[in-house]
């Protein structure tokens, strides 16, 4: 067995594998017998691998650990390590040391207050939420972590404090992505008006969007009317999440000028979903549009769109494809004659059910005996 | 004049991410790449080495900023990114060894974005390291 000496002689081994087994091996010895030694070592301004080391294993000690980084943290009067064992306690995120974190809100250094906010926003615990707004005023950077924090514990309390965040000029781009979160269905309406314009109307776009689909919300077309030019020029950013967020919104905006982009990116595999609900959005007025595209042959995936017709009920306008060269398209003038129930629909229906494609003629049929034929 | 497009966080804190990438706003066609450690840093650099610049954090679990820049200048692929190292006050020991291994600039946790935007501009002017400037009067006389 490798004596506690030996093994705490690893801590600082440049090799992360070294330093896991010895940890894994140190956690065998009462704690009593190497706790001080990474305490100690937290300390330790000259071997940064040792203090990460000890950093490391006091974090695989888990709630071991957490009474003597507590003593750190209120007592050691090295600010450094005051600030690792916040850091520590932080990624052991245990609800033992909250009093202790909640404290060091106050302690003189600044690092050791944004560590300690951060590492409350880690326990996630709401008992922080009132010690976290009582910092919302002290050095920026401790503001931001407490911002932060709020988000991660989340709940009615967090994000009405975070909602006031919004007039604080500073802090607005944080608050946003912090609102991002934890925010709810109020909290889009408290956003819309970022998107008018400065540096923030993007941050804000994309935090609208993304607690809509947390949400599973749909926010009402009137938050965009205002807006679509902005959305528009976003459908050419160069970032991803941008361009998806711009198209997002323009579905949910019901605005014509989204028919054309819509169409467009039919065949796209991240706006697609978006672009088909964009088009039902928009409804009857697109059907010319989308007949058009649809005559196109060179369009990748047009039976998507030939579907949209037949979820719109346009069974009449999908009668032209009939013959199309694509199975697909034909499948779904199958299933579109159903609705139309006439004699014409019927007489399409059969031709079909004779198809060469087994899809396309098993569509046929199905539909076929729905009218009892 | 050089331009800002690509940057990659070295740190282990999810929040200092943020923050970079709320102050690194302005450099509005940048691509940020986050790491959270110098682990993860290498593998990124060896999938992709082509930065601008690397912002590190000294202290990280797995691989710390020191063992990062000790590699990086082992294997002499990556040594023309210039590096800022960020770190806490008074960790002159951890500067000192970082200047040694060719850091470009540090700065001092908490920064203001302002000191920052100073030395990524003096970066994308060609200017000279500052701290070789300012620290290799403490070099000599270790």
């Amino acid at each position: 067995m490798d004596s506690l000496r030996a093994l705490l002689g690893k801590i600082g081994h440049p090799e992360l594998e070294e330093r896991a087994k010895a940890v894994r091996k140190l956690a065998g010895f009462p704690p009593a017998d190497y706790m001080p030694f990474l305490i100690e070592a937290l300390g330790n301004h000259e071997d940064a691998t040792l203090r990460n080391g000890a950093m490391e294993a006091l974090g695989a000690m888990d709630r071991a650990s957490v009474p003597y980084l507590l003593k750190t943290l209120s007592s050691e009067s090295d600010e450094e390590a005051r600030l690792f064992a916040a850091n520590v306690l932080g990624d052991i995120a245990c609800e033992d040391a909250l009093d202790g974190l909640m404290n060091a809100l106050n302690d003189p250094d600044v690092n050791v207050r944004v560590a300690s906010a951060e590492a409350l926003g880690k326990i996630g615990s709401p008992k922080a939420i009132d010690a976290l707004k009582g910092v919302l005023h002290d050095y920026p950077w401790v503001t931001m972590a407490a911002i932060d924090a709020l988000s991660r514990i989340g709940g009615e309390s967090a994000i009405e404090i975070l909602h006031a965040c919004l007039d604080m000029d500073d802090y607005k781009g944080m608050t946003i992505e912090a609102i991002e979160k934890a925010g709810n269905r109020k909290s889009i309406r408290k956003l819309t008006p970022y998107m008018e314009s400065g540096e923030m109307k993007e941050i804000a776009l994309k935090v609208i969007v993304n607690i809509a689909e947390r949400e599973g919300i749909r926010p009402e077309a009137p938050y965009f009317m205002n807006h679509i030019p902005m959305l528009l020029e976003l459908l050419d950013s160069p970032h991803d999440d941008l361009r998806k967020a711009a198209f997002a919104a323009l579905s949910w905006s019901d605005d014509i000028r989204g028919l054309s982009p819509f169409i467009k990116n039919i065949s796209d595999d991240v706006l697609q979903e978006y672009a088909i609900k964009g088009l039902l959005g928009l409804g009857r007025k697109t059907v010319p549009a989308i007949v058009d595209a649809i005559r196109d042959k060179s369009r990748l995936q047009r039976f998507v769109l030939a579907r949209i017709l037949q979820m719109m009920g346009e069974s009449m306008a999908l009668v032209q494809f009939a013959s199309d060269p694509d199975p697909e398209v034909r499948v779904e003038v199958a299933l579109g004659m159903g609705k139309l129930g006439t004699p014409k629909a019927e007489s399409v229906l059969k031709k079909l059910a004779e198809d060469p494609s087994e899809e396309v003629s098993q569509a046929a049929k199905n539909t076929l005996q729905r009218f009892g034929k | 004049m050089g331009t800002l497009k690509k940057v990659l966080l070295v740190d282990d804190s999810k929040l200092i991410h943020q923050m970079y990438r709320l102050v690194l706003m302005r450099y509005k066609d940048c691509k940020l790449v986050d790491a959270m450690n110098g682990l993860e840093a290498l593998d990124v650099l060896s999938q992709d080495g082509v930065f601008d610049l690397i912002l590190l954090d000294i202290n990280m679990p797995i691989m710390n900023g020191i063992q990062f820049m000790e590699k990086i200048r082992a294997d002499g692929k990556h040594t023309r990114i210039p590096i800022i190292v960020v770190t806490t006050e008074g960790k002159e020991d951890d500067t000192l060894k970082a200047l040694k291994l060719g850091a470009w600039a540090y700065l001092v946790k908490p920064f203001k974005s302002e000191s920052l935007y100073e030395l990524v501009e003096k970066l994308l002017a060609n200017e000279p390291s500052p701290l070789v400037q300012a620290g290799m009067r403490k070099l000599k006389a270790t």
